[in-house]
Order: structure tokens, then C-alpha cells, then sequence
């Protein structure tokens, strides 16, 4: 790695390398969520099945037709799974997710001297960020996705037009493979909108627009005007409709009145053809564009969000969320000590971390869009107030050495790793973290019967039991309609009229966590526990007829299953 | 420890060092002095393990991190990024305001309770701020952009208002005052009208209060035996301990995290989340009467199960003993349904 700023002769820098390797043990992690099991279920499924009319897994009547928003995603990830099992998985998904913090972190203009040790930095801390979200799923793909887009719109700006013509492809694959594509397609609007021509002043004699007629008379400059107008409707935008509703409000009104004048390089009609081809190739999918209706019903509904971690406020008790305020704070601090930021990339930073405050599922693309800011206006901020001490010491490496660091850095990757992929790794994180013991027993004891579980278990049995039909509201909340979710979440949370709700399903058997609410509901309902999961602590459970012994026994006292 | 972070980052108006010691100095001495109370050093520690306690944080819905989906809480998020803007904008912000507000805004992110500390600590901050880049804005008046804006190069346009670049000057200072005061003692008025008024009238045992505290059901327990055993909600324990004062009666937790200690608030966690072993807690600690909130958990697996009997309900509370118990405490009958306290007749099942 070297100081850009002293380097003679043009050599391949090694920080890409360096920092795929350094991300890759946040990023390849084992498979151990609900939505991975049902997501190879469902690839499986599609295989030997084709794209089906219907869930396959659930035994609710439906409400909306089946749409398989990630079925090129799932097919792939099923196709993996099936030659190299669920650790080639891990590896070839955290791959994806690696590599495309460092795409993000290439989005840094080319004319800003922002050295190597930078951009690993930003790419270690947008890896962190967005680690809670990674693992297997289509999360990567997006990450990739947004990364590229931005990718393509720095080189817009530098009047590259030429790499707009990669936009319809990328947008063809990635709306086949995750619905994430709607945040690319929202980066390209962004682009369009903020970036206007500059407008020409009123002609000489001409009368004064609207808008410049009615700032005049407000108080203090047009500028402090139009700054006070966008803060003052943005802000009741984000305190009355939601944060993104006022990061929508921001983005547009800033579009509207000040607007930044696109350089001469970079013509807006090339980007706009684009980005409507791209727009264009988003229908080609199975759904067509009933794939919107899925998307904009997943994101407004209120049943959906109370059940979707992804759609709700991250905790900030835990440690992962915080670094989505670190981020930004540390954003905040290069902005305001580096040289001065783009009005462009402070909007759409700002943007993202109001999405990411509301929805936790945005923190990936927040911190994709932050690698690249933190790189640029941090080594910025070093350059013009970092101790003179430190920056006198030119961290450069000789070529020899920086070879060996980058693979000392591999190895240790490498050892980080390769632990995770191994096929015992594997079982025991489905052993310790899915009910597979208690799985096993239901779909025995129970074949074809209407199972209790949560979502994220609901997408394991699927896996366990592909031709099912077997599980409650499993990871296509879509699908439903809110009758269905209320009734689950009636159930999960022992609201309502639950038990009715349960004989109205017909469900008599459940696999559930053995110290939850609902077991100890059911328990006291008369519910019977069959036997014991306690690798993953989990209970399968059958409606009784007799009134519940006092006080009822643990679940942890029953046979293991 | 920021004056040392900002004098290396080169940010404006560092305080000489002779002045940070002195401040050190005088926060030590603040420290020793809150030291002077019943409790001595205790009290801080006191401080401290209430910040740091787990369980208070896991389970006490102000110890828990703001969620941005209740608009209440939006403010904040618009106050903090606001700032940071005009901190940007101007590219100007002492090292000692910059850390007050970051610790602050931290310790919001991590408890809701915790705003309005960063409110109190920012605000100023904020005010500054704003008035820094509003003087900015102002002195770009002159800018050309600004007065091809505001005055087209020849003059106004046939038929159009000049434009304010000489504004005309506005009513007197008197009268734009007089007409200030006004306008504030009508809304005063308007409010004390409207919502002073009827909130001084309300009293403790008002209805009013029911759906924050059990009101009604504390007065029927008051006309219960004496030296009952309750087990009711943590935030409503002590308006019960209040209400039922002299009656002998013992509630099980109440609002005092760190003198309940986390010990007792996971045992409460156990019951109100119906963990494996919640009925035997509720017998190893005697308790007669569970009184819980409507609508949770807790409330609808007592209605369901066969060994406890409701024996009052309200609107938003219920209770329930257990059936082998019912007979030997001799619970009043609930009271009839009332306008205040209407909640459904209370079944005997």
C-alpha cells in the first residue's frame, strides 16, 4: 500500500485485496436464520417444480398470488447448497457481500487522493455495519447492486458515460434476484433529480419566476429562505409521515430549489435512458410489475412491520446498531473538517440514515454509501487537520513488504474463516440454532398437519418438509392478508382471542420456544408437551383435552426429542 | 479530554489550559461535595447502577432505545441532524460543545429517557448554530447569485412589485411588540381554557386516571380484607402503594428500579412473560390477587386457565385469585358498572 501522492510508477494497488480479505470473517457467516433455510426450500422447490402458483410451505389459503421476488436468487443459492453444501454457501455469499464494500469503496472520485489505508478502513466499517444484515441471504446481492450503481454514477459524473449502459443489465439480474433493487433504482433517481442543468437568471427585462419572486419577500437572504423552507418541511415531513417520509420531503425540495448544477461532462440524457431501461428491465421477471405491488405492500403495511425486524427501529442496545451512529458521526466529522463535502453526497448519506433509523434493513445501503464518503472526506480531514507528528510519518510500505502484509492479512482470513465452512461447522449451527431435533419428531408424529410455529422456524420446516404444506405465516408475509398476520401475531403474543383463533385453524400441534409466552399459554390451555429440543431449546407441543396439571410441568422436563 | 482532542484537530476557540484544570479542579470538588447526603459516596454508585443495570435497561421502557416509528420520538432525530448540518454549513464548532453533543446524543440512542438531556445540552449548541449560519446566509445578501434572484440586472419588470432588496420599513417597533404580547396572552388564555383548567380539577382518584393506574380497581380493593398479597404491574405499584395505604396490603414491585434490584425485576420478567415456572413464583411469594393490565399476556393465560377465577375487571384492568383461594379471602363483589369505572361485567368462570 502506497501513499497516492508519492507514487511514481502506476502499479495494481493491493488494498482491494487487503480489504476483501480483512471483511471476509464479518461477512461469511454460517447459516442461521429462518429466511436462508427457506430460501434453499425454496430454490429446491423451483427446481424440480418450476416458479409455483402458490406457497408451497404454508397451509393458509393465501389472500394475493404467489410472487417470488428472489427465485434466480434462491435456484442459485439451492444449486450451491446442493454441490458443495451449506458451507460453499457461506463462502460464495460472503464473497458477494465482500466484494462489494470494495466496489463501494471504489466509488471514490478519481481525482481525490484518498490512499488505500482509507478506503480498507471505510470498507471494515461498512462491513461491520451491515454485518447483522449479511449472512445468507439476498441482502449481498443488494449490497453489490448499490455498490455498482454507485460505481457507475461517480464515472457518470466524471463523464464516464459510457458505464451507463451497464445499468439495464445489472437491474435485469438483480430484480430477478432480491427486491432490494428498488434502493438502486431510488440512487439513480436521486442522481437525476438533484443533478439539474444550471437554470439560466431571468432575462433582462424578463419578470423573476415564481419561486424567486416569493423568496424575495420572505425575511433574510433567498438562500436562507430556500435553506429554512427545505429544513422547515422536511422536518414536519419526518415528525408527521415518518423519517423517510422527511428524507423523501428533504431530497425533493432540495431537487426543486436548489438544485446542483451537473458538470458539463456529464450529460443528464445518457443517465436518464438508462436508468429507464434499467426501470424497464425490472419488469422482466416472473411477476412482472406485480413485483411493485409486493414491494409497496411489504413496506406500508402495518401487520408486516410490526412482524419484519428489518422494517423496524434498530435497538441500540446492541453493539451492531451502534456503529450505524458511529458512522454517521464519524461522516459528520469528515464533512465538517475535511474540504468542503458535495451537496449530492451529504443528501443522500443524510437519506439513508433516516431510512436506517426507521427501517434497521437499511443500514446495509447506508453503510455502502457511507465507504466511499468516509474514505474521501476522512483522508481529507487527515490531510488538512491530522497531527503533523503522525502525517509526517508517510505510512508507506515498500512493494515487498506490502505483498507480505496483504498476505499475512489473507492468511489470517483465511484462518478466521475456513472454520466456519466446514461441514461439522455447518450441522452443528443448524444443530444449535434451527429445532432440528424437534423438527424431526413433528413432521414424524404429524405428517401433513397444521404446524404452530414462528416465522423464522416456519422457514426451517419448510426445508425439513418441502412438499408440506405444513407451516403458519412463514417469510412471504406478502401474501397474506392482514386478517392472517393478525391472527399469528394474536398467537405469538397471546393477545385477542387466540385460543379461538387456533381452533378455527385447526391447529393441534405446535414447535415452539419452550420458555415462551405461547408454550406457557398453551400449556395452560391443556396444551401437552411431547418432548424436549435442548440444543435449540425448543418444545413440540399437542392440544389435550384434560385441563392442565397445577402448576403445570417445565418443557424442559419433558422426553427429549 | 475534548479541549486536548480539539487543540490536536485544530478546532476553534480552545480554552487555554490553565482554565481546563481549573474546571477540573472545580468538577472534583463538585463530585466531593454530592458526596454530603444520607447516603455518602453511595449516592454515585447509586447513579451509576441504575445506568448500567441490565435488567433496567432490558425491561423499563424508558431505559430502552428510542423507536423511531412513535412520531413523539422523531423530534430528536430532526433536531440532531439539523444541527449537524448547521455544523457542517458552517464548518465551525468548539471541540467542548462538538463532545457534549456526541456524548449526549449517544446516550439517547441508547435510552429514550436520556432526550431530554440531549435536549438540554444540544439545545444551546443548536441555537448557536443556527444563528451562526443564519449571520452567514445573511452576509451572502450581496452575493451576486443572490441579487440576480431577488432584482432582475435592469430593474423591476413592467407590472411586478420590486423585488425587496431596499424593503420597506415595517410598522413600529412598539406596535409590532404590543401586537407580539397580544397574540402570546390569547394562546396562554386559549390553553389554560381549554386544557389547564379541566387537568386541575382532576384529582389522583379521578378516572381520568384509570387507563395510566388502576384507580377503580385500588377502591374496590379498598373495601377488600386487609393484608392482601398483589401482584401488579411494575409502573402502576406505586399508585397502588399510595392508594392502599394503611390497608395493610403488600404489592409485589413498584417503580423504584434500583431499590427493587435486578434480581426481583427478572423474577417480575418471568411472570409478566409467562417463562417456564411463572405460577410457582406467584406462589413462593403468597401472592392473592394478581392485577394486571387487560390486553397482555399475563392477563389473557389467567382468563383461559382453569386454576384462577377473575373476580373484578375493568376497562383496563382485571383480577384474578385463584380458584381454591376465592372463597377463603372473601373478595367484595365487584362493584356495579359505573360511567367512570364501565368495564365489562366481571365473569365468574
Amino acid at each position: 500500500m502506497r501513499n497516492p501522492a508519492t507514487t511514481t510508477p502506476r502499479r495494481l494497488p493491493l488494498w482491494p485485496a487487503v480489504a476483501l480479505c480483512l471483511s471476509l470473517p464479518l461477512t461469511v457467516q454460517t447459516i442461521g436464520t429462518g429466511q436462508a433455510w427457506w430460501d434453499i426450500a425454496l430454490g429446491r422447490f423451483i427446481q424440480g417444480h418450476g416458479i409455483p402458483a402458490a406457497d408451497p410451505f404454508t397451509f393458509l389459503a393465501t389472500a394475493h398470488p404467489w410472487v417470488a421476488p428472489e427465485w434466480l436468487f434462491q435456484v442459485v443459492l439451492a444449486g450451491v447448497v446442493h454441490a458443495g453444501g451449506a458451507g460453499l454457501a457461506s463462502l460464495v455469499i460472503g464473497l458477494v457481500a465482500s466484494l462489494a464494500l470494495v466496489v463501494a469503496a471504489l466509488a471514490v472520485p478519481g481525482a481525490s487522493p484518498t490512499g488505500g489505508w482509507w478506503r480498507t478502513a471505510a470498507v471494515l466499517a461498512g462491513a461491520a455495519t451491515a454485518s447483522p444484515l449479511l449472512g445468507v441471504n439476498g441482502n449481498s446481492v443488494t449490497l453489490l447492486g448499490a455498490a455498482a450503481t454507485l460505481l457507475v454514477v461517480r464515472r457518470w459524473r466524471e463523464g464516464g458515460s459510457r458505464s451507463v449502459w451497464l445499468l439495464p443489465p445489472l437491474f435485469l439480474v438483480w430484480a430477478n434476484c432480491d427486491p432490494g433493487f428498488v434502493a438502486g433504482l431510488l440512487i439513480l433517481a436521486f442522481t437525476l433529480l438533484i443533478h439539474r442543468p444550471a437554470r439560466p437568471e431571468p432575462a433582462a427585462g424578463g419578470r423573476p419566476g415564481l419561486s424567486a419572486s416569493l423568496l424575495a419577500r420572505l425575511p433574510g437572504s433567498p438562500e436562507a429562505a430556500q435553506v429554512a423552507l427545505i429544513g422547515a418541511v422536511a422536518a414536519i415531513a419526518a415528525v408527521v409521515l415518518g423519517l423517510v417520509a422527511g428524507a423523501v420531503a428533504m431530497v425533493v425540495m432540495w431537487a426543486l430549489l436548489r438544485p446542483v448544477a451537473a458538470a458539463a461532462a456529464a450529460p443528464r440524457r445518457p443517465l436518464l435512458i438508462a436508468a429507464l431501461l434499467a426501470a424497464a428491465a425490472t419488469l422482466l421477471t416472473p411477476a412482472g410489475p406485480r413485483l411493485y405491488t409486493v414491494i409497496a405492500a411489504t413496506l406500508t403495511s402495518p401487520a408486516i412491520s410490526q412482524l419484519a425486524t428489518a422494517l423496524q427501529t434498530p435497538n441500540f442496545h446492541n453493539t451492531f446498531p451502534r456503529l450505524i451512529e458511529v458512522v454517521a458521526g464519524l461522516l459528520v466529522l469528515a464533512w465538517m473538517l475535511g474540504r468542503p463535502p458535495r451537496t449530492e453526497d451529504c443528501l443522500l448519506a443524510t437519506a439513508l440514515f433516516l431510512a436506517a433509523l426507521e427501517a434497521s434493513g437499511a443500514a446495509g445501503i447506508f453503510a455502502v454509501v457511507a465507504i466511499p464518503q468516509l474514505a474521501e472526506y476522512g483522508a481529507s480531514a487527515w490531510a488538512e487537520r491530522g497531527p503533523a507528528a503522525i502525517r509526517r510519518l508517510h505510512l508507506e510500505l515498500r512493494p515487498l513488504f506490502a505483498l507480505g502484509f496483504a498476505a499475512v492479512i489473507a492468511l489470517a482470513s483465511v484462518l478466521v474463516v475456513v472454520p466456519r465452512l466446514s461441514p461439522s461447522a455447518a450441522a452443528r449451527a443448524e444443530r444449535d440454532g434451527e429445532p432440528a431435533a424437534a423438527a424431526a419428531y413433528a413432521l414424524a408424529q404429524f405428517p401433513g398437519q397444521p404446524l404452530l410455529t414462528s416465522i423464522s422456524d416456519a422457514g426451517y420446516l419448510a426445508y425439513r418438509s418441502p412438499a408440506g404444506h405444513a407451516v403458519f405465516v412463514d417469510e412471504s408475509m406478502s401474501q397474506f392478508t392482514g386478517g392472517a398476520l393478525r391472527d399469528y401475531t394474536d398467537i405469538t403474543q397471546v393477545s385477542g382471542d387466540w385460543r379461538t383463533v387456533l381452533q378455527d385453524l385447526g391447529i393441534r400441534h405446535a414447535v415452539l420456544v419452550a420458555d415462551g409466552a405461547t408454550t406457557q399459554a398453551l400449556i395452560e390451555a391443556g396444551w401437552t408437551v411431547n418432548c424436549y429440543d435442548p440444543a435449540s431449546g425448543r418444545a413440540v407441543l399437542s392440544a389435550g383435552s384434560q385441563p392442565a396439571a397445577f402448576p403445570p410441568p417445565l418443557p424442559s422436563q419433558a422426553p427429549t426429542c | 479530554m475534548a479541549e486536548a482532542c480539539g487543540g490536536r484537530l485544530r478546532m476553534p476557540d480552545p480554552v487555554p489550559s490553565r482554565r481546563v484544570a481549573i474546571l477540573g479542579l472545580t468538577t472534583l470538588g463538585c463530585a466531593l461535595v454530592s458526596m454530603i447526603n444520607p447516603n455518602g459516596p453511595g449516592i454515585l454508585l447509586y447513579a451509576i447502577g441504575t445506568v448500567t443495570s441490565p435488567a433496567q435497561q432490558a425491561l423499563i421502557l424508558e431505559w430502552q432505545s428510542p423507536n423511531f416509528a412513535d412520531w413523539a420520538v422523531r423530534g430528536f432525530a430532526v433536531m440532531l441532524l439539523s444541527l449537524a448540518a448547521f455544523a457542517i454549513a458552517n464548518r465551525r464548532m468548539r471541540a467542548r460543545d462538538a463532545a457534549l453533543v456526541v456524548a449526549t446524543a449517544a446516550l439517547a440512542f441508547q435510552s429514550v429517557r436520556n432526550l431530554a438531556i440531549f435536549v438540554a445540552a444540544a439545545g444551546p449548541v443548536w441555537i448557536e448554530q443556527f444563528s451562526v449560519l443564519l449571520e452567514r446566509l445573511g452576509e451572502r445578501r450581496g452575493h451576486p447569485a443572490a441579487v440576480a434572484v431577488t432584482q432582475p440586472p435592469d430593474g423591476p419588470p413592467d407590472g411586478a412589485a420590486a423585488p425587496s432588496a431596499t424593503r420597506a420599513p415595517g410598522p413600529p417597533l412598539a406596535m409590532r411588540l404590543t401586537t407580539l404580547l397580544l397574540v402570546a396572552v390569547l394562546l396562554l388564555v386559549g390553553y389554560a381554557g381549554l386544557r389547564l383548567a379541566p387537568a386541575m380539577a382532576v384529582t389522583p382518584t379521578s378516572a381520568a386516571y384509570d387507563q395510566a393506574y388502576p384507580v377503580c380497581a385500588s377502591r374496590w380493593l379498598q373495601s377488600a380484607p386487609r393484608d392482601l398479597r398483589i401482584f401488579g404491574q411494575y409502573g402502576e405499584g406505586g399508585y397502588l402503594a399510595w392508594s392502599l395505604a394503611g390497608t395493610g396490603d403488600k404489592i409485589f414491585i413498584f417503580g423504584d428500579a434500583a431499590l427493587m434490584g435486578d434480581s426481583l425485576l427478572y423474577t417480575y420478567a418471568d411472570v409478566v412473560s409467562l417463562r417456564p415456572g411463572w405460577e410457582q413464583i406467584l406462589a413462593r411469594f403468597g401472592t392473592q390477587v394478581v392485577l394486571f393490565d387487560t390486553g397482555t399476556p399475563l392477563d389473557a393465560v389467567l382468563r383461559e386457565s382453569p386454576q384462577w377465577v377473575r373476580v373484578y375487571s375493568d376497562r383496563y384492568h382485571e383480577a384474578f385469585v385463584l380458584r381454591d383461594q376465592r372463597t377463603s379471602l372473601n373478595l367484595p363483589a365487584p362493584p356495579a358498572a359505573s360511567p367512570a369505572c364501565d368495564g365489562p361485567a366481571p365473569g365468574t368462570t
